[in-house]
């Protein structure tokens, strides 16, 4: 059974600071996809290293777990 | 009034100090399909895309002109057109001297690696000119490696770019997992 979830990205204004929220039922879907994530961007050469996670999870239409992260760009 | 530029200059652009198989390596610890299908990538073309797609994006941010290869100015005692090091991706000119393309801000890629290479006119060494450039290509490289990463991770390659009520950037994508997605 497939799962469909998004991920946001919101650049933090004067800064190379991102804020990702990744929505997606399953926190270990979320966990996996997260490291995908950081996986290529490091591949990428602009690895992101992480300095908080955000409060979580939030409740969204459909979606019962969401993971955010606080993470700073590395170029 | 004379215009001397300085010799060809080479800096990294990107982080590169991880190994792509020490990344992906980690990853399959976690996460085995995932890191069979991103070895299965061509990660040195996928960064030449990320950095033609910064430098294009950074044009339009600073209004300069991106040409495909470095203008050479023999005459200003520079020998030659090409990077120091690496294939050409583009360069942006720019400064605001009075004389033209005082400013050369180019990226390479060598291998994997990116890098920035530059010329400048000795007007323009004090100006800051050259600083602006290059964090505006960095910042523009950050953003296109974030779109071209949700891309590979989206289900369908969409990736929605707007601004919110406060002003910030910000990039959405769809995904699709478990079943028979990757």
């Amino acid at each position: 059974m497939t799962t469909k979830g998004t991920i946001t990205i919101i650049a933090i204004p004067k800064s190379a600071e991102v804020e990702v929220h990744i929505d997606l039922p399953e926190v270990p879907e979320c966990t996996r996809i997260a490291a995908r994530m950081q996986a290529v961007l490091a591949c990428l050469g602009a690895p992101l290293e992480d300095i908080q996670d955000l409060p979580a999870p939030r409740q969204r239409q459909g979606v019962s777990h969401a993971m955010r992260k606080r993470v700073r760009g590395g170029t | 009034m004379s215009r001397h530029l300085l010799a060809l200059r080479q800096a990294t652009i990107g982080d590169a100090s991880e190994s792509i198989a020490a990344v992906l390596d980690q990853l399959a610890r976690e996460d085995p399909v995932g890191a069979q299908w991103l070895r299965s990538l061509d990660w040195a073309e996928l960064r030449r895309l990320a950095a033609e797609r910064a430098l294009a994006q950074a044009a339009k941010t600073l209004a300069c002109p991106l040409q495909k290869q470095y203008a050479n100015a023999s005459q200003y005692g520079t020998e030659s057109g090409d990077p120091p090091k690496g294939t050409c991706i583009g360069v942006l000119v720019g400064g605001d001297t009075g004389y033209g393309s005082s400013v050369q801000l180019g990226v390479a890629i060598d291998g994997q690696a990116l890098s920035f290479f530059w010329n400048v006119a000795s007007q323009e060494a004090a100006s800051g000119t050259l600083e602006r450039m290059r964090e505006t290509v960095r910042q523009a490289f950050r953003e296109q490696t974030r779109i071209l990463m949700l891309e590979l991770l989206s289900e369908d390659g969409e990736v929605q770019r707007e601004q919110d009520a406060a002003g910030r950037t910000v990039l959405r994508a769809t995904l699709v997992v478990g079943g028979g997605a990757r």
